[in-house]
């Protein structure tokens, strides 16, 4: 019997956006398929349905020639597919056996059979040539050595399909090699794998075919063998992106030196140097987890910093809290618009006036009708779709929340001179984002030095002047638009 | 577009308060029906108006604390201890130490007032979920109203009476023989904190904490003093309730306030701080108030035994959280998560 | 990283405990020498017989992610329920009147579980209120006036000995039970299924458990066994009283001792051995300070400020263990999972 996943006219809709559209296409048992896209591409989605996150509004998912349909991760599970997210699915205190034979410990006459399962856990370690003690509890190894155990879980659950979500995002150069090498023992048995990634270089090492996604749509299927990166980002970015980027009308006067950071360190990030001018772009690259945030977390008093010197406006500062910072002219849109941006349950008023209701008093009281006005004025401005002022954040569409924190840090009252972006366009729709980046040029125009970070490479290459790119915590360059591309940034960012 | 606001008579209708109106309509005429099958007792009069609004007194400054607490996000287990403490405080003060009135008065509340510290030191410093610091402080407050009520000879006193005719007062006088000063004073404080919440600055820090801390905390709102001001504020307000307590029954008691001790939380849920922050005000806390208190008064008259209080108070935390539960749901459900 | 099993043994939480339980009876020993005589031994062993009992719900359910507040007003009430059956039935064997009183415990344990698991609600504050009830319900029915227990048999339970050791028969019972439940924990399936259910929610439902039932099976068992402890403290005082036992709050006590031997607040770790450990040496404590002399209100306050200090030294291990596996946040009863805090 010929053993396959195939996606029949997958289709899945959230509010405001169709995230999936008409997604057809097969992956054999036996071969890697990677799942191509940018961001918002619609590969997450896709493997939430997979996994019975999340529920296809239209189409099916067909397994070995039977529609499955899922209710929960579990259902997903029994059927046979694991997918091995960033997120650990792990139990801390527990050790590596039991974690590996979560939910399916061996059991003798009713009690477990702790031999069993340290032969079972030892032979599967040693199947995969991993030197992990089975009985220290996960909590205790390396992010790399605790992925390797997911991987071996589900191996063990005899999954028929294992997908990857961004497996190396975490990992060093020789942990790589490890997963694939790893990898590659599991598509020899016959597994059908699937596997997520941004990075080009592994999908060319470790993937057969690759399906291309592009705003929830199935653009293609390309046998890795033959294609070329150039045709693959093609598909990907499309022509129209390319000319979202020549379209922006950018700031080309820049002011003098406004920010200046001098061998910053907190408990996340060391020696962080770098300068911001008024009107500048700068944009911060690096992988997840490289410390990017980190920085800006110091930076705006939401961290300790340990050591180092930060200078507005070549005066001397230290902030103990964000209030400190804000008050001293930096904003922070945070990378969790959700969790640390929005207060969602609030209405789109209160989260605009959130840092200058100081300034919305009228002797004792706040003065409605000002606050009205200043909601209102970051309404017109950035087009927000709503009936009333009092709308509640929560029943926005991701891109209106995203303005609504723009239209916090810019509001009238403020007198934002840095302003922090944290992946502002995570989640959020094409059009919206070129809305966003334009939006950003305009900052700059005003004079506002702009910090961008984003994990896609083209948009930072594009919308920031000039590209600081971290690795673990450090800084490994610096780049200017013009002699920037993926490749290099890469290669930094890879500390490579 | 027209950007506007909501009004009219929809948001009235639709406003916890409202709902707590037409309950407590239903409650008075519901008893009053009820009420003459117990020997012909009468519900709708004079002297159970009064009375409720006397038994409101105490717990009113519960609910105040407690209230502005939840909005924010927090909750203090340890209101009812606090408010014996401040009792006990009053009567060994002006018993055994000869202090006069309000020097007894400020000593309680002072001693309130920095359990409330400990406690915002216990969330703020330690990170202790606020359930578990104040839980915990409860036995210690009560540890210290052991030192407090034990007298030279080392016995412990459960209950210590004394005499203070201005002490008295305030708790007992009514103006003109009718409106307990107290209740003037309970409106009167649930006015100031009604509009703080609403139409300051401050109030709107809260829910915006409630709502969110991390964000207000990126926002530039300084959430750690507000928590430090909103724990102490909370359990002098408690001291309060203590003293009024000590002032009606003219004794320290380590019991006092003990049917109580939900009475706050319970109003304030009720009346719309929903469990979590960041929603509600000062208006429905204070109609939760007054319908716990008619129930309870109802009850009495309707001839339930007042063993049953306990059984009744806990009846509607959980009532009032289930409501709260229900209600949270719609809200989710509405904007489809 | 392989560790022989003598270091394991002393670098464990109940070592450490029952090492501090010595030095504390050390100390009392040469304060004042009298203190050590066979009624006092008694009196102490009988007190962890039924706190021992407490004190295993209480450390199950917490390594799930659980807490429940109401276990000191259902051993009341079941032990009021337990009187009057009695009284009402003198020839009825106690035996009956034991089962009723366990049937009623199943019933309890669910509405804590209905709350916790069915509404959803934080089970903290929803225990809280329950616990209000069942005092109430039990000072009710006996308007706040004890129910004596006349039944010889019963009575007899904590009144017998080990041969002429001060230990009583209902202590090796106790221990009987924390060893059973310790053996659970550690080699059957449910037992492990409590520590991934409170460890990791999301991954344990993956896994294919289903966390509520397991959280509300550990609902009912601290239920039923804090009526088996209630039973065991009437059966001591041949009383049914209706205040008696909420003065020790013995799951206060088997919360603290919990977390002091180990078992996490934040669920997912611990064991019961921790958790004896603690009671052991929460009641020498207790018992020390006592006959040194101590003024009341200091015993009272160094055994509310126990708690405390358990939490504080808590929430310091998690915040390093989480900084180890990655995730920022945890803290002293604080952080990501807690019990009665989980939607």
């Amino acid at each position: 019997m010929e053993r396959y996943l195939e996606f029949a006219g997958v289709g899945k809709a959230f509010p405001g956006v169709q995230a999936l559209d008409d997604i057809s296409f097969r992956a054999q048992s036996g071969r890697v398929l990677a799942l191509l896209g940018e961001n918002g591409a619609g590969k997450s989605t896709l493997l939430k349905i997979m996994s019975g996150d999340l529920r296809a509004d239209t189409g099916s998912v067909i397994l070995n020639g039977e529609t499955v349909s899922f209710t929960s991760p579990f259902d997903a599970i029994k059927a046979g597919i694991s997918v091995i997210y960033q997120e650990r699915q792990l139990i801390p205190a527990m050790n590596v056996m039991e974690n590996i034979f979560l939910g399916d410990l061996p059991v003798k006459s009713g009690l477990i059979d702790a031999k069993k399962l340290k032969s079972d856990t030892k032979a599967l370690l040693e199947k995969f040539g991993l030197s992990i003690d089975p009985e220290i509890p996960v909590m205790f190894l390396s992010t790399a050595h605790q992925q390797m155990v997911e991987i071996i879980k589900a191996y063990r659950r005899n999954s028929q399909v294992v997908a990857f979500d961004e497996p190396t995002a975490p990992l060093t150069d020789t942990e790589i090699e490890i997963l694939f090498k790893l990898i590659g023992q599991l598509r020899d048995e016959g597994k059908i794998i699937i596997y997520v990634s941004h990075r080009m270089a592994e999908i060319f090492q470790v993937t057969d075919e690759i399906v291309i996604l592009k705003d929830g749509k199935f653009v293609k299927t390309l046998n890795t063998s033959e294609t070329d990166e150039q045709e693959l980002v093609r598909s990907m970015v499309g022509r129209d992106i390319g000319d979202t980027y020549s379209h922006l009308s950018r700031n080309d006067s820049m002011g003098d030196v406004l920010l200046e950071v001098k061998n910053l360190a907190s408990p996340y990030v060391r020696d962080v140097s770098f300068t911001l001018r008024r009107g500048e772009i700068i944009g911060f690259a690096g992988l997840v987890g490289s410390g990017r945030t980190e920085v800006m977390r110091a930076l705006f008093g939401a961290d300790p910093v340990l050591s180092g010197e930060i200078k507005l406006d070549g005066r001397s500062v230290s902030f103990k809290t964000p209030k400190d910072a804000i008050d001293s002219g930096i904003a922070l849109c945070p990378e969790d618009r959700k969790e640390q941006g929005l207060v969602l349950w609030r209405s789109i008023e209160d989260n605009i006036c959130m840092p200058v209701l100081s300034k919305l008093r009228k002797g004792l009281f706040l003065d409605t009708k000002a606050c009205e006005r200043v909601a209102l004025s970051s309404i017109k401005r950035y087009d927000i779709k709503t009936p009333t002022v009092d709308k509640i954040v929560m029943e926005l569409s991701g891109g209106n929340q995203q303005k609504v924190i723009l239209g916090r840090w810019t509001s009238e009252l403020m007198d934002t001179k840095i302003l922090i972006l944290d992946e502002p366009t995570k989640g959020i729709d094409v059009g919206t984002k070129a809305e966003i980046y334009q939006t950003v040029c305009d900052f700059a125009k005003l004079g506002i030095g702009v910090i961008f970070i984003s994990s896609e490479l083209t948009e930072v290459i594009n919308v920031a002047d000039r590209i600081i790119v971290m690795h673990e915590g450090h800084i490994t360059g610096s780049v200017t638009r013009e002699e920037a591309t993926e490749e290099s940034i890469l290669a930094l960012a890879m500390a490579q | 577009m027209n950007v506007t606001r909501v009004t009219g008579i929809n948001k009235i209708i639709r406003s916890k308060a409202f709902t707590l109106f037409a309950l407590l309509i239903v409650l008075f005429v519901l008893f009053a029906i009820i009420a003459p099958f117990n020997n012909g007792a009468r519900f709708i009069t004079q002297r159970t108006i009064i009375g409720i609004l006397q038994d409101i007194a105490v717990p009113a400054f519960l609910t105040i604390g407690a209230g502005c607490l939840m909005v924010s996000g927090a909750i203090d287990l340890s209101q009812a201890r606090i408010g014996a403490l401040s009792g006990m405080v009053v009567a060994v003060a002006i018993k055994n130490w000869q202090l006069p009135w309000f020097a007894a008065i400020a000593a309680a509340l002072l001693i309130s007032a920095l359990i409330g510290l400990i406690n915002a030191a216990l969330v703020n410093e330690l990170n202790f979920q606020p359930f578990i610091a104040t839980m915990s402080m409860s036995s210690v407050v009560y540890a210290v109203m052991y030192l407090v009520a034990t007298d030279k000879s080392g016995q412990l006193q459960g209950v210590i009476n004394y005499k203070s005719p201005t002490v008295a007062l305030i708790g007992n006088y009514e103006i003109g023989g009718v409106v307990p000063v107290s209740v003037v004073f309970l409106v009167v404080m649930f006015i100031i904190y009604g509009v703080v919440l609403s139409k300051t600055k401050f109030g709107k820090t809260l829910y915006l904490m409630g709502g969110n801390a991390t964000a207000a905390r990126l926002s530039g709102i300084n959430s750690k003093k507000t928590s430090y001001f909103l724990f102490i504020n909370c359990a002098a307000l408690s001291g309060i309730s203590g003293v009024l307590y000590s002032s009606r029954t003219q004794q320290g008691s380590l019991l006092a306030l003990a049917n109580d001790q939900f009475t706050g939380l319970t109003a304030a849920i009720l009346g719309g701080i929903s469990f979590g922050g960041g929603s509600g005000g000062m208006g429905g806390a204070f109609l939760g108030l007054v319908v716990i208190k008619t129930f309870n008064k109802g009850m009495t008259i309707v001839g339930a035994n007042s063993y049953l209080t306990s059984v009744l108070s806990g009846s509607l935390l959980l009532a009032a959280l289930s409501l709260d539960y229900v209600s949270q749901r719609r809200q989710r459900k509405r904007v489809g998560i | 990283m392989q560790q022989t099993l003598s270091k394991k043994i002393l670098q464990s939480k109940s070592f450490l405990l029952l090492a501090i339980t010595a030095v504390v009876l050390l100390i009392t020993y040469i304060v004042s020498p009298g203190a050590f005589n066979v009624g006092n031994a008694k009196q102490i062993l009988s007190n962890i017989s039924y706190v021992g009992i407490f004190a295993v719900g209480v450390a199950c359910l917490l390594i799930s992610g659980g807490i429940d507040f109401s276990l000191s007003g259902q051993a009341t009430f079941a032990m009021i329920m337990f009187a009057q059956i009695l009284k009402s039935f003198p020839s009825l064997p106690w035996g009956v009147a034991v089962l009723a009183a366990l049937v009623y415990g199943v019933i309890a344990g669910s509405i804590n579980a209905f709350f916790a698991n069915g509404l959803k609600l934080m089970s903290f504050i929803c225990t809280i209120g329950m616990s209000s009830v069942w005092t109430g319900l039990a000072t009710w029915y006996t308007r706040g006036n004890i129910i004596p227990i006349r039944n010889a048999s019963f009575s007899a339970l904590s009144a017998t000995y080990i041969g002429n050791t001060p230990i009583p028969m209902l202590f090796i019972f106790m221990a009987l039970v924390v060893a059973g439940y310790s053996f659970m924990l550690r080699r059957t399936r449910f037992g492990r299924s409590i520590l991934m259910a409170g460890g990791n929610p999301a991954a344990a439902r993956l896994a294919g458990m289903n966390t509520g039932k397991i959280k509300s099976i550990l609902f009912v068992n601290a239920s039923v066994l804090a009526v088996v402890g209630g039973l065991i403290w009437a059966s001591q005082q041949n009383v049914g009283s209706p205040a008696g036992l909420l003065t020790v709050m013995p799951e206060m006590t088997g919360l603290t001792a919990s977390i002091l031997g180990g078992v996490s607040f934040m669920g997912g770790s611990g064991s019961l051995g921790g958790a004896f450990s603690g009671v052991l040496l929460i009641n020498v404590l207790a018992y020390a300070l006592q006959v040194m002399g101590l003024p009341t209100w200091l015993i009272t306050f160094i055994n509310g400020s126990l708690l405390v200090v358990a939490l504080t030294i808590d929430g310091y291990n998690m915040r390093r263990r989480f900084r180890h596996f990655g995730i920022k946040g945890g803290g002293g009863g604080g952080g990501m999972v807690m019990p009665g805090m989980s939607k």
